[in-house]
C-alpha cells in the first residue's frame, strides 16, 4: 500500500471520527467517571482503612494519576471498534468489495484503525493535561519518558489491533465474534494494569504476566508516560511488545489465509 | 396480562431456535460472561491484599456484593440487553413502527422480544456464585433477608432497564446513541463499587436522581445492616419516581420520531 494513500484513508477516518460531537463529548466525560470518579474513591477508602502513605510504590495522587493515564491510554491503544467492523464485513459478505480494491486489506484497515484514534488524541490531551498538572507527575517525568511512552503508545496501539485480527478472522467461521472482542477487552482490562497497576498483583502474577503483551499495552506506556520506568524495564517492554507483535501479525495472516479460502462472498 | 403472558412465550421459543443457529456464539457469550465474573473476583481478590476493608464490608462481604452484581448482569443480559443493543437502529431505519403499530405496549416488544438463550446458562452460573457467596460467609444472615435480597436484586433489573432505556431515549434527536451508551455503560460502573465509598453530593445523587446505587449496593447493604421501612420506603419512592420520568421521557422522545425518515 502506498504511503500517501495510507495517510489518506487514515485522514479520512480521523474526519469521520471527529464529525460525531455528541459522542465525543459524552466519552470525555464517561472517562473522567471511569477514570477518575471511580478510583479516586475507592482508593480514598482503602488508604483510609490502611492508614498508610503509601500502597506498594504509590501515594494516593500517584495511584489516581495513574488509573486515569491508564483509562485515558487504553482508549488510544484499543482505538476504535475494529472488531465489529472486519468481523461484521466478512458475515455480511462485504469483505468482496475490499478483494476488488488494489490495495492490502489489512494495511487498509490498519490506516482506518489509526485515523479513528484521533478523538481518542485529542482527549488524552485534553483530560489528562489538567490531571497532570493537577495531580503532578513525580520526580522522574522528563522529555524523554515522554518520548518513552510514545514509542510504547505506539507498539501497544499496534499490538492491540494484532490481537484482535485473529479474533476477526475467526469471522470466516465461526457467525458472530464480537463476544471475543468483548472478551479481549474485558481481560486486558485487568491484566493489563487499567483496573489496577500490575505491581499491585502477587510477586509471582506480576513477574508471569511481564512476558506476556498485555501488561506492555496499558501498565507499561502509562509508567513510562508518568516517568515512573527504569530504562531497563521500558527496554524489557519494548522487546516483548516487538516480539509479540511479529507472532501475532504471523498467526493473523496465517489464519485470515485459511479463512479467505472458506469465504464464499454470500454474506447473510 | 394473560395475553403478554402468552406472548412472552412466543419470543422465548423463538429466542430459543435463533439461538440454537448461532451455537459458536451460544459458547462464546458463555466465555465472555465468565472471564467478566472471573476479572471482577481477581480486581477484589488483589484489592483485598492491601486492605482488610472496603466502605466498612470485609471480603465475604464484598463477595456476596460482587456476586449480587453478577446476578442482575446476568438477567439483564438474558432479558434486556440484545433488545436495547438493536433499539437505536430501530429508530434510525424507522423500523420503531412496527412496534409502535401493533396491538401490544411497544415498551414491552422493545424491552423483551429477544429472550438471549445464551446468557440464561450464564445466569445459572451466576446464581451459583452467588448462593456460593451466601454459604461461604461465616456470620448469619438468614433465609428471609436472603430472600429480600434477590427480591430487591429483582427491583434492581427494573431500575437498571430504566436507566438503561432513559440514556438511549436521546437517539431520537441525536440519530446516534453510540454516546449516551457509553456514557451510560461509565456512569453504570458507580454501581459496581459500594456506594459508601462515595461521599456528600455523588453519594446522594446515587441514591435518588440517578440512582445506581439503589440496583445493588443499597439492597446488599441492609441485607447487613437490617431491612428498615426507610430504607424499603426509599428504594420504592426511587422506583415509583424514575418509572413515571421514564415513561414521560419516552413519550417525549415518540414525538421526535418520524418513522424511515428519523
Amino acid at each position: 500500500m502506498r504511503p500517501h494513500l495510507f495517510l489518506h484513508v487514515a485522514s479520512l477516518e480521523a474526519r469521520k471520527a471527529m464529525s460525531y460531537r455528541v459522542s465525543f463529548w459524552t466519552n470525555a466525560i464517561s472517562i473522567v467517571v471511569i477514570g477518575f470518579v471511580v478510583p479516586y474513591y475507592l482508593w480514598q477508602s482503602v488508604f483510609e482503612v490502611m492508614e498508610t502513605e503509601k500502597i506498594g510504590d504509590y501515594t494516593f495522587e500517584a495511584l489516581v494519576l495513574y488509573t486515569v493515564i491508564a483509562a485515558l491510554l487504553g482508549r488510544v491503544v484499543r482505538g476504535p471498534n475494529l472488531g465489529l467492523n472486519v468481523s461484521n464485513e466478512i458475515y455480511s459478505g462485504e469483505l468482496t468489495r475490499f478483494c476488488l480494491y488494489p490495495t492490502h486489506f489489512r494495511l487498509f484497515k490498519y490506516a482506518q484503525h489509526l485515523g479513528g484514534l484521533a478523538p481518542h488524541l485529542v482527549l488524552l490531551i485534553l483530560v489528562g493535561v489538567p490531571f497532570v498538572a493537577w495531580l503532578g507527575v513525580g520526580e522522574g517525568w522528563s522529555p524523554l519518558s515522554l518520548l518513552q511512552g510514545a514509542i510504547l503508545l505506539i507498539l501497544a496501539n499496534a499490538a492491540y489491533f494484532l490481537l484482535s485480527w485473529p479474533i476477526h478472522a475467526l469471522a470466516f467461521w465461526a457467525d458472530n465474534v464480537w463476544s471475543l472482542a468483548v472478551l479481549l477487552q474485558l481481560a486486558t482490562q485487568l491484566v493489563g494494569g487499567v483496573l489496577i497497576p500490575i505491581d499491585l498483583f502477587p510477586a509471582w502474577a506480576y513477574r508471569f504476566l511481564l512476558w506476556t503483551p498485555f501488561p506492555h499495552l496499558f501498565f507499561s506506556p502509562t509508567r513510562a508516560l508518568l516517568g515512573r520506568s527504569t530504562p531497563t524495564e521500558w527496554l524489557q517492554a519494548v522487546a516483548v511488545l516487538v516480539a509479540w507483535n511479529l507472532v501475532l501479525a504471523w498467526i493473523g495472516a496465517a489464519l485470515w489465509r485459511r479463512g479467505e479460502r472458506r469465504y464464499t462472498g454470500v454474506g447473510i | 396480562m394473560w395475553r403478554y403472558v402468552r406472548l412472552y412465550a412466543y419470543f422465548l421459543r423463538f429466542s430459543m431456535s435463533k439461538a440454537m443457529e448461532f451455537r459458536v456464539d451460544f459458547f462464546f457469550r458463555i466465555l465472555m460472561d465468565s472471564v467478566f465474573y472471573l476479572i471482577s473476583l481477581g480486581f477484589f481478590g488483589i484489592l483485598f491484599q492491601h486492605t482488610s476493608a472496603l466502605a466498612g464490608w470485609n471480603l465475604d462481604q464484598v463477595l456476596i456484593f460482587i456476586s449480587s452484581l453478577f446476578f442482575l448482569d446476568a438477567v439483564h443480559m438474558t432479558l434486556v440487553a440484545n433488545n436495547y443493543w438493536a433499539f437505536p437502529d430501530l429508530v434510525n431505519q424507522g423500523k420503531l413502527d412496527y412496534y409502535l403499530i401493533r396491538p401490544v405496549a411497544p415498551l414491552f416488544f422493545l424491552t423483551l422480544r429477544e429472550f438471549a438463550a445464551n446468557s440464561f446458562l450464564n445466569l445459572f452460573i451466576a446464581i451459583g456464585i452467588l448462593a456460593w457467596s451466601f454459604v461461604r460467609y461465616p456470620g448469619e444472615l438468614g433465609m428471609g433477608p436472603i430472600a429480600l435480597h434477590v427480591v430487591l436484586l429483582l427491583v434492581g433489573v427494573y431500575l437498571h432497564t430504566l436507566l438503561y432505556l432513559i440514556f438511549l431515549i436521546p437517539v431520537f434527536w441525536l440519530q446516534h446513541a453510540e454516546g449516551s451508551r457509553s456514557l451510560f455503560f461509565g456512569i453504570e460502573l458507580l454501581a459496581e463499587r459500594p456506594h459508601r465509598i462515595y461521599q456528600g453530593a455523588l453519594k446522594r445523587l446515587l441514591l435518588s436522581v440517578i440512582p445506581f446505587a439503589v440496583l445493588i449496593s443499597l439492597p446488599t447493604y441492609l441485607l447487613f445492616e437490617g431491612a428498615t421501612l426507610t430504607g424499603l420506603g426509599h428504594i420504592a419512592l426511587v422506583t415509583a419516581g424514575l418509572t413515571v420520568a421514564t415513561y414521560l421521557f419516552w413519550r417525549i422522545g415518540l414525538r421526535a420520531y418520524s418513522s424511515a425518515s428519523s
